[in-house]
């Protein structure tokens, strides 16, 4: 990858020149401390700044002028880093070459400066964007997974920072008033670490003069060195949630220990995708196709919090079953009852999925972000090398040290 | 091999004909360390006959396309997909209302994954324990679906829009006919569907398409000819609905308007006719429903609907319709804007501004498109079985004048349009 960072006083800017795709992304991502008492402020305040600015004075206004910019997109979300909350904008536009050379990247970066330094905040726009916000919590009821997983995660996290949700806490929209908005951008823009990624076919030198006249920061923080603290967690008494649902929701959490970073991080990673992740993973087999138990089963591993967590559905009375068999497939793990040709199979599923990761310009973006971040490699060589060189005895290992410590399950009530 | 070069663009296609049968389009795409590989048949949720081999006319029972699709992965009891991951490849297929598509990506062993997919789609291995095992994975599968409130609107919708036509019917099939399936029906239908002269092959990625040509040459992958086959669509579907409103009680907690409007659209006309009237009502609904519209704006502006505000178009070969939806507290507010606009449509002038604007908005969403290997497959698929190139859409979109849009805002009428309510129960109002 062809990765040039620059620092301007505390804000890092990255650049990957590459010819490969016909467009281009420009992220800007504020980090702050994950902190239940600040996510809804700094959401509501993303959002906000997303609305309008003082040149684009309606939704709809702004709206327009994007599309006229070749359906140019320009998106903003929260998302959580381990111990980090993150509020992203991303502007996504055609290379400026299938544009008759207009200056797209100069007008959509425009609109981003206009957007970070001369807002429109008002009580209006504050009122929408509460009943935006609050909407969206009501409404991920109706969508039983995404509750699930919720519910889920605010047993799972009670008493850990990450149990703050990345766009907030439903029961504080209503509290927020338009002067902790105006607080809050402040302090995005004076008392966060700032970090500018460019990926698309550029000329560096050029590009990051026109970056930094538009999007001039002056922030005095720099990027956090730190996401997670290694706090272990500790097993606790199944919980369960009744609810009138035809699939009862069924979820596990495996710990094992290992974090990003560790000796060990690219053996848990394969020993997660070994154990259950896609259609020939452990759980899918013997869930799925040999005791045709639930449609779906999937296992995912969190490095930033040590876990790996176990999700599916299925019909009430199967339940008990399901889970002596993710059990019994820990087992497998932990005395090698597995073949070669699983593993083989695992580790090619993590090689596909690195060498995925460098064709979007998405991907690159978020690789270059994490080499910055955590000195994750840029070379994808040196990552398949660290995946090609997990062996049998290594999932032994992490197996016979990984133990269940929650389980989650939703679902039980019957019409009537 | 035939060579079309796209050089607005910068991209080059591919294409040959395997043992003079099989379409096989390979998009260059250079750079790229993953390879897209799609084989699609026209065979889907509304495909309701065929013909078997003894020239006697069969029925396709509700949801068999989709139970094929799950049982080629079968081979004598074994999930081929697992050979296809040990060669470094992620397998994958699902089924829509017009076709079934198996796709792989990998980064490796391509040739000898792209052999494994001809083999395993037209040579299935499936037997009578593995098709009553499948039953309870799809039986699961649809059970997921009723836990699905949103699912049950759209379905709902459906069911209210379309009075024939097998849309309205789950792509799944029914408890009772999943548990029908047999082997011998699945492998009779198999034959008179998945022929090499329906199906379609689209790659897209970095490779040689000489050498790949040459290894499937000798690899000698494709069937035998056989009279079985499928016959036409046949449903007279009227463009009125079958229900103007549908009001019900589902597990949410903020009501939830879906306006259906189909629109007056035969399947019989030619592809190039009925992809510029689909691009035509794009732009049309775009202006007048879309997020930079009045209605829209209007509708915020009085704290109707929030962003879950969505407005979509859909086009299958056999049907059309627009879909307009929102969560909102105010039902009766929306409706009676979406129906005043709708009503009003005729009379509605469409600004040169705005038309510009749509037409720009399209090319960059298509050269957007172009970055995306699986979307660019599917869409590439989808053109060519009626000899189009996707990238002859874009000549076509510009082609369109705003008097081309104007002329169909007459074609909707009220008759046209269905709304499916959904509502809390009362137990969370």
């Amino acid at each position: 990858m062809n990765l040039t960072t620059k620092k301007e006083g505390k804000t890092v800017y990255q650049y990957v020149k590459t010819g490969q795709f016909k467009t281009m992304q420009v992220a800007v991502r504020f980090f702050d401390d994950l902190d239940v008492e600040t996510t809804t402020k700094r959401h509501l305040a993303l959002s906000m700044l997303k609305a309008k600015t003082r040149s684009h004075p309606t939704r709809r206004f702004l709206e327009k002028h994007l599309e006229s910019l070749y359906d140019t997109s320009l998106s903003a979300h929260s998302f959580k880093m381990g111990n980090v909350h993150v509020n992203q904008f991303t502007l996504h536009l055609i290379n400026p070459f299938y544009a008759n050379g207009e200056k797209l990247l100069t007008e959509a970066l425009s609109v981003l400066r206009e957007m970070l330094f001369h807002p429109a905040f008002d009580e209006k726009t504050l009122r929408e964007e509460k009943r935006f916000l609050a909407d969206h919590f009501r409404a991920e009821y109706a969508d039983k997974d995404r509750y699930a997983v919720k519910r889920y995660h605010d047993h799972l996290f009670s008493d850990h920072p990450a149990r703050a949700h990345a766009m907030g806490e439903p029961e504080q929209i209503e509290d927020v008033p338009l002067s902790e908005i105006e607080k809050t951008h402040r302090r995005m823009l004076r008392e966060n670490g700032i970090l500018v990624g460019v990926v698309g076919d550029i000329d560096v030198a050029r590009t990051h003069a026109l970056v930094k006249e538009k999007l001039p920061f002056a922030n005095e923080r720099v990027l956090p060195a730190s996401f997670f603290d290694k706090r272990p967690f500790v097993a606790r008494e199944e919980v369960r949630e009744t609810m009138r649902l035809q699939q009862e929701r069924l979820f596990m959490t495996l710990s094992t220990g290992i974090h990003y970073g560790d000796a060990d991080y690219h053996a848990a990673l394969v020993m997660n995708t070994l154990f259950g992740e896609g259609s020939e993973s452990l759980l899918f087999r013997r869930v799925r196709i040999e005791d045709s138990l639930a449609y779906h089963i999937s296992s995912r591993y969190l490095p930033f919090y040590g876990l790996a967590t176990i999700h599916s559905a299925m019909k009430k009375d199967s339940v008990e079953q399901a889970k002596a068999r993710v059990e019994g497939a820990l087992s497998s793990l932990h005395t090698g009852d597995f073949h070669h040709a699983d593993l083989e199979r695992a580790k090619n599923h993590l090689v596909r999925s690195v060498k995925h990761t460098f064709d979007s310009p998405s991907g690159l973006s978020a690789l270059a972000l994490r080499n910055e971040l955590l000195s994750a490699p840029l070379d994808e060589n040196e990552t398949i090398a660290s995946i090609r060189s997990v062996r049998k005895e290594d999932i032994e290992r992490i197996a016979a040290s990984s133990s269940f410590i929650f389980t989650f399950t939703l679902g039980g009530e019957t019409d009537g | 091999m035939d060579e079309r070069r796209y050089d607005d663009f910068r991209e080059v296609v591919h294409h040959f004909r395997l043992q003079a049968r099989l379409p096989v389009h390979i998009i260059q795409k250079p750079s790229y360390s993953q390879v897209y590989v799609t084989l699609s048949v026209p065979l889907g949720s509304v495909h309701t006959r065929f013909q078997d081999k003894d020239g006697k006319e069969r029925s396709v029972p509700p949801g068999a396309a989709h139970f094929l699709e799950h049982k080629v992965f079968e081979k004598g009891g074994r999930d081929v997909s697992e050979d296809f991951s040990l060669d470094g490849a992620d397998i994958n297929a699902f089924t829509d209302h017009h076709r079934t598509t198996y796709l792989f990506h990998a980064t490796d062993v391509l040739y000898t994954n792209v052999t494994r997919l001809c083999e395993m789609f037209f040579f299935p291995e499936f037997t009578p324990a593995g098709v009553k095992k499948e039953r309870n994975v799809i039986l699961e599968e649809l059970a997921s679906h009723k836990d699905d409130p949103y699912y049950a609107q759209y379905r709902g919708l459906m069911a209210a829009m379309y009075r024939k036509h097998p849309l309205k019917d789950d792509i799944l099939g029914t408890e009772a006919s999943i548990e029908s399936m047999d082997a011998k029906n699945l492998l009779d239908i198999h034959k008179a569907f998945y022929k090499p002269e329906q199906a379609v092959m689209v790659i897209v990625g970095d490779i040689d398409s000489h050498r790949l040509r040459e290894h499937l040459e000798k690899a000698d992958v494709l069937p035998e000819k056989t009279r079985a086959r499928p016959l036409p669509f046949e449903t007279e579907e009227p463009f009125s609905v079958e229900q103007e409103k549908t009001v019900k009680e589902l597990d949410i907690m903020i009501p939830s308007v879906l306006f259906g409007i189909k629109l007056p659209f035969s399947p019989f006309e030619p592809f190039p006719k009925r992809l510029r009237a689909r691009i035509a009502y794009a732009i049309l609904f775009d202006i007048v429903f879309g997020k930079t519209g009045d209605v829209h704006e209007e509708l915020l502006d009085k704290g109707v609907i929030n962003d879950s505000y969505g407005v979509d178009l859909v086009f299958g070969e056999t049907y059309a319709h627009a879909l307009i939806g929102t969560e909102t507290e105010a039902v009766s507010a929306f409706e009676e804007r979406i129906l005043a606009e709708l009503g009003n449509l005729g009379e509605k002038d469409l600004a040169d501004e705005d038309f510009l604007r749509v037409k720009r908005q399209l090319y960059g969403g298509f050269i957007q498109s172009l970055d995306n290997l699986e979307t660019l497959a599917h869409q590439y698929g989808e053109y060519i079985r009626h000899d189009i190139s996707y990238y002859d859409m874009l000549a076509i979109a510009r082609s369109i004048t705003k008097e081309e849009v104007l002329d169909l805002r007459k074609t909707i009428r009220k008759e046209h349009v269905s709304r499916f309510v959904a509502v809390p129960e009362r137990t969370r109002r």
